[in-house]
């Protein structure tokens, strides 16, 4: 057999004969093959990339459309421009966008690569946003959007988040990924504020992933410590753990889920986020999406840590199955909102590409995200792992928080020596105080769920610095003629006298007469309020008279419906009376100051829906009522009367004000903007007398004092 | 068939030749087996490494350090002695650039600063990628198989022991691959911080060589004899610390005290259970690396004003197998075995330990998974160097061959250690005899359990009364060993590398009511019964 050795040249034609068959087969696929089957997964290692490629070149289809993104537009000085930074620190620059424009910082975001951090002044928040974070997006990025919409629906604290383009110094950088920053004032937003925000990694070899890192808030690092440590050894040991009491079952099964969804067998491979409540004492979880996780990574040992631990919790396993369950009946529901997403955000993430392959691959991942077939699947046969404390772990304990309480099988012991102490009885499950002088020498503590009575001519007189919990339904049954008093046993002021619930109980005080209160930090909890009612599902106060307080409230209510009702509320350090998150009403109570060095409120409603009927303000050396945090209060038949400024309307609240008498005070109204992440707020004036006001009202631009001639009716019934 | 004579064979004869003479040139002068060693491994590296295409993407943090190449060549040319000069750096994490500062580092070993692969420190600020950690150590590892200090480091962890924390880590130098690299923490003042413990920093303590002056390498201290050996590591007041470490360092001297008073001083300056977990670490480890002169730490606790050690470079199977069961380290760990219910304490510790790494199967399977981790770094790395000898000095390529190697060795060899030294802290090797009195002998080493249900009544061993003690559910007393130092051996805390042996057993115990009937012995360290 013989081969001629002489080669034979190939012509041009053969050669665009070959690509132009070639191009035309891709063509047709391209064009006519159905974009859910090119948007799968290919074999023989092509890649999704390559794929887009072809298809930017051959396919034809012409479905792309002009969507804009909102603009975010960056100038900056001469070589300062934020693409040129390469430092991790800040620098100013001038930020457009919607109507907003300010001189504003920003950094390079160190989590993601090419992302920034806005920080604007605390004045000007943009859009009531303080930070936000942008991270160059893709097509890839609605995962975050839909990731959100079921932390959302899961009942977790979550950013928004949104795409906009970003142009700097002039030039596009294109699309990227918008979300708010979770600082204090997200947190506040959400009803935590003053909570401590913490960080919490659960890679069992890393020393760091020990304790959750709370960011410059030692006190609740240490407390948080001691909680957690006592939780831990409980585990260790097999008892009930402590862990629900700190940690909602509700968020905490929703992170676990969140974490399965987003990242399946790395769950845990990434930090999660804490916010302690000081007004609950619980920590709790929040959601956001993370910015960068390697998904081929192995397997890695999972730490026993605030978040893990809680996987082993009866409750919160049964939570993960019942919201897992919740998720597979009602996907049809995540997926509307999830489409209503793609016809909002597709068209501008897709820009240059395929709007219905982006539309096909963006399919394929709600179906990996909650999919029948992934939640089919247990969560918790994925979610469980081992968990240890590694990193030298057993040497560190910190002091154990050995004052606190918990719920537990020693609680009728602690109830019946609660009694044998205060020579109070116990009745079944209650503690009840008949007439007569109990001593509290030292902080005490209520057993969970444990009620209290006091009955009338009961007098406790509690120690300096001593305080009292109840975490039960509390009723003080005093009258006016025969109350019940709280008495400091000496001269030095005692702490407070608290109730903590988790909405299933109430709270009935009548005749009740206190001074001689503060402030204090007990069981985890910070009560801001000498009289201090966290959480009932209601709280009425009638008949009382509450005075002398050294702390930052006299009475401190969050939570529930109120009712107070032909109360005397006088002489406070601060603030009188606080209502915080509460709906409900006050009546025929009189607030007023006769001290000096005084310098608060004597009604502070904050975030909450309150009608006021019939009361007197008098002489307050700040404000007679101070509405704030988006509230609405209704102030009728009442009197104001000496005080620096009778009624402030703040922060996107709205009091309605008819039929009240302002003589003497300094200011009649104020409405104005106190906290920037708030707007303006608003004073519906209607029929009132004035007389002798230095000055009818304090108003800035955003916000506005408008006078009206009838209340309506459907004021009215909002307040009923 | 005739061989073609071309001018390519020639060449190629006279290259195999000068091949050839180049290996005679180096086999005189080095030693054959020196020179077969530094040839193997260099064309290991060659023949091998360049296989390895397309590895994937890194599963380890990579880290990314700028500095000034002049900077760098000036400290390079100057080293071991430009080792505590820092130089300006960057750390490029994310795209986003973090200052740093950064200094090569090692003086006592060569594979840190010799070879194409040199240790360095960076000191970063505390918003840098590795926060909350400030100040790290990025090193060459010592072992081939790049992850001996890492398991060291977790073994211990999982035992309870204060460990700093370490990754494996890729670096890059100015924009050039400089392979598999530890990171770990730096211990100082900021200690407690990083682990989100305390707020501020702590006293800290560092048993170490001192520090360099002038260009010679110091000369080692037995760190527990004079507190003014310790170098004070932190920020933190030190005058309580201070006066604490001499207060320690006093209870640690042998004098006639008794034992008593020693074990209660000690123990009211340290925390007892956390040093015996150390000590039982080094015995799971099986190091020697940690002496009288240096790798110690000492952290003061500021909730328990006692000391916790932390440990530190350890080495896995530094020690060469077979060591006794009770080798003295250093002054504490003479008194800690000299203590005899200490030392059952560290033997406990030791014995549950190994039974979760080695017969549960711990230690292999983190293991497998730092492997899994590390492999395309370590595919990808094409900078590999270690010490090919035992002369320090012998630091040069290695391949995946030594690595791969390595790691079969490293898990061969701990399995072994823990094997034999779990057969002996088992053994229930003891014969009983029951009589009017009981009389126990053995001859290996643990430490014996007798309990029994009913009434203490009046104990004696050997004539002596004792006091037994209860449980709730028994009485019981443990017969605990005697060490002693081997013959011609010293017997002092100051001493350095001591082994003690456990003395046979030989006790006659007597009943005031006769022996129980429910009598039992069981091994102290393993609770077994002894049949």
């Amino acid at each position: 057999m013989s081969r001629s050795a002489r080669g034979r040249s190939v012509g041009p034609l053969p050669w665009i004969a070959a690509a132009a068959v070639v191009a035309a087969l891709f063509f047709l696929l391209l064009r006519f093959v159905d974009t859910d089957h090119l948007a799968g997964r290919w074999p023989l290692g092509i890649r999704a990339a390559e794929v887009d490629a072809y298809a930017g070149a051959l396919e034809w289809r012409m479905d792309s459309t002009a969507a804009r993104a909102e603009r975010y537009l960056i100038s900056s000085a001469a070589g300062q421009c934020p693409t040129e930074l390469t430092g991790a620190g800040w620098s100013r620059h001038w930020f457009e966008a919607d109507g907003f424009g300010d001189s504003v910082r920003v950094r390079r975001l160190r989590t993601a690569r090419g992302g920034f951090v806005l920080k604007f002044n605390r004045n000007e928040p943009f859009h009531a946003q303080r930070h936000i974070v942008l991270v160059p997006a893709t097509w890839q990025s609605i995962r975050a959007k839909y990731l959100e919409i079921i932390a959302e629906d899961l009942g977790l604290q979550t950013p928004e988040v949104s795409f906009v383009r970003v142009i700097a110094c002039g030039r596009d950088l294109g699309l990227f990924l918008k979300e708010e920053r979770i600082d204090a004032d997200f947190l506040e937003k959400r009803g935590l504020a003053g909570a401590s925000l913490a960080e919490q990694g659960h890679l069992a070899r890393r020393p760091d992933h020990l304790f959750p890192a709370f960011n410059g808030d030692s006190t609740a690092q240490r407390m948080v410590n001691a909680i957690l440590e006592s939780a831990y050894d409980d585990i260790v040991d097999g008892e009930r753990g402590v862990l629900p009491y700190v940690i909602d079952a509700g968020p905490a099964s929703s992170l676990a889920l969140m974490a399965l969804i987003e990242h399946g067998q790395q769950a845990f491979a990434n930090e999660h986020l804490l916010a302690y409540d000081w007004s609950r004492g619980r920590l709790v979880p929040l959601y956001r999406h993370a910015r960068a996780v390697d998904e081929e990574m192995p397997r890695q040992q999972r730490m026993l840590d605030a978040l893990t631990a809680t996987l082993r919790e009866p409750l919160t396993r049964e939570a993960i199955r019942a919201g897992w369950l919740r998720l597979a009946d009602e996907s049809w529901r995540l997926r509307e909102r999830f489409a209503a997403m793609d016809r909002a955000w597709l068209p501008i993430l897709s820009e240059g590409g395929s709007l219905r392959m982006v539309q096909a691959r963006a399919m394929q991942m709600q179906e990996e995200l909650i999919g029948r077939e992934r939640l089919a699947q247990d969560p918790l046969e994925q979610l469980d792992a081992a968990l240890v404390r590694y990193a030298g772990g057993g040497a560190f304990a910190p002091a154990r928080a050995a004052n606190r309480y918990w719920p537990g099988a020693e609680d009728e012991r602690i109830l019946r020596s609660i009694a044998d102490r205060t020579r109070a009885f116990v009745r079944g499950d209650t503690l009840v105080f008949p007439r007569g002088t109990y001593t509290i020498a030292e902080d005490l503590t209520v057993p969970y769920g444990h009620a209290v009575v006091m009955e009338e001519g009961a007098r406790l007189e509690i120690a300096a610095g001593a305080s009292v919990m109840v975490q039960g339904p509390l009723a003080v049954r005093g009258t006016r003629r025969n109350p019940v008093f709280i008495r400091p046993a000496d001269a030095q002021a005692f702490g407070v006298f608290a109730v903590v619930g988790d909405g299933s109980f109430d709270v009935r005080i009548a005749g009740l007469q206190m001074s001689g209160g503060s402030e204090a930090r007990m069981n985890g909890v910070y009560f801001s309020g000498m009289l201090a009612v966290h959480g009932a599902a209601t709280t009425v106060l009638e008949n009382c008279i509450i005075s002398g307080s050294g702390g930052e409230d006299l009475v401190n209510v969050k939570g529930g419906l109120v009712e107070l009702r032909d109360c005397v509320f006088e002489d406070g350090f601060a603030d009188l009376v606080d209502l915080d998150r509460c709906i409900g009403s006050v009546s025929g109570c009189v607030f007023r100051s006769g001290r000096a060095d005084a310098n608060g409120d004597g009604l502070d409603v904050s975030g909450a829906r309150v009608r006021v009927v019939g009361c007197a303000f008098e002489r307050m050396m700040d404000k007679g009522i101070s509405v704030g945090e988006a509230s609405q209060l209704l102030v009728m038949d009442s009197r104001f009367e000496g005080n620096r400024l009778a009624l402030a309307s703040k922060d996107l609240s709205v009091a309605y004000v008819s039929g009240n008498t302002f003589r003497d005070n300094g200011i009649v109204f104020g409405a104005y903007r106190k906290k920037p992440i708030y707007g303006g707020a608003r004073v519906m004036r209607y029929a009132n007398a004035y007389e002798g006001n230095t000055r009818d009202q304090e108003v800035d631009d955003l916000s506005a004092v408008v006078a009206r001639d009838t209340l309506e009716e459907a004021t009215l019934r909002m307040f009923e | 068939m005739k061989a073609p004579r071309t001018s390519g064979g020639l060449l190629r004869l006279i290259v195999l030749a000068l091949i050839v003479l180049s290996v005679l040139v180096f086999v005189i002068l080095l030693g054959p087996s020196r020179a077969v060693r530094i040839a193997a491994a260099a064309s290991s590296h060659v023949l091998i490494d360049g296989f390895a295409e397309s590895p994937g993407p890194h599963r380890i943090p990579v880290i990314d350090v700028q500095v000034d190449q002049s900077a760098l060549d000036s400290l390079g040319a100057d080293l071991p002695w430009s080792g505590g000069d820092a130089v300006r750096a960057r750390l490029i994490a994310n795209g986003v650039e973090h200052k740093a500062r950064f200094r090569y580092r090692g003086v006592v070993t060569p594979s840190h600063y010799l070879g194409g692969k040199r240790s360095f420190r960076l000191n970063m600020k505390r918003s840098g990628p590795w926060s909350p950690y400030r100040r790290v150590n990025v090193i060459n590892p010592k072992a081939h198989n790049l992850v001996n200090d890492h398991m060291a480091c977790w073994v211990a962890g999982s035992m309870g022991v204060p460990v700093p924390m370490n990754e494996m880590v890729f670096t890059r130098i100015n924009g050039q691959d400089h392979g598999v690299m530890e990171l770990y923490e730096q211990v100082d003042g900021d200690f407690e911080r990083n682990r989100h413990l305390w707020p501020r920093d702590v006293p800290v303590y560092k048993g170490d060589y001192p520090a360099i002056e002038g260009r010679t390498l110091p000369k080692g201290r037995t760190l527990w004899s004079n507190a003014a050996f310790w170098e004070y590591a932190s920020d933190a007041d030190s005058s309580d610390a201070r006066a604490k470490l001499e207060r320690l360092i006093a209870a640690l001297q042998k004098d006639s005290l008794p034992m008593e008073a020693h074990r209660d001083s000690i123990a009211a300056l340290i925390d007892v259970e956390t040093y015996l977990r150390y000590e039982a670490a080094l015995l799971v480890l099986n190091t020697i690396h940690i002496d009288q002169y240096h790798n110690q730490w000492l952290v003061l606790n500021p909730r328990t004003g006692r000391f916790y050690p932390v440990l530190w470079d350890a080495l896995l199977l530094f020690a060469p197998p077979g060591e006794p069961l009770y080798y003295v380290n250093d002054a504490m760990s003479w008194w800690a075995l000299r203590i005899p219910e200490w030392r059952l304490k560290r033997d406990r510790y030791a014995y549950e330990a190994m039974v979760r790494l080695h017969r549960q199967g711990d230690f292999d399977q983190e293991l497998d998974a730092v492997i899994e981790r590390i492999m395309p770094s370590v595919l990808a790395d094409r900078n590999k160097y270690g010490n090919v000898t035992l002369l320090p000095e012998d630091v040069h390529r290695v391949s995946l061959a030594h690595v791969v190697g390595s790691l079969a060795g490293l898990r061969q060899g701990i399995n072994a250690h823990w094997e034999r030294t779990l057969q002996r802290l088992s053994s229930t090797e003891a014969s009983i005899e029951r009589g009017t009195e009981l009389r126990i002998r053995s001859g290996s080493a643990a430490p014996l359990r007798v309990r029994w249900q009913g009434d203490a009544g009046a104990v004696m061993i050997d004539g002596q009364p004792i006091a037994p003690e209860t449980d709730g559910d028994a009485f019981f007393f443990v017969l605990h060993r005697d060490l002693v130092p081997p013959p011609g051996g010293k017997d002092h805390p100051l001493v350095d590398r001591q082994r003690l042996e456990v003395r046979p057993l030989d006790a006659r115990i007597t009943f005031a009511t006769g022996i129980p009937a429910s009598l039992i012995v069981t091994n102290a360290i393993t609770d077994e019964p002894i049949r």
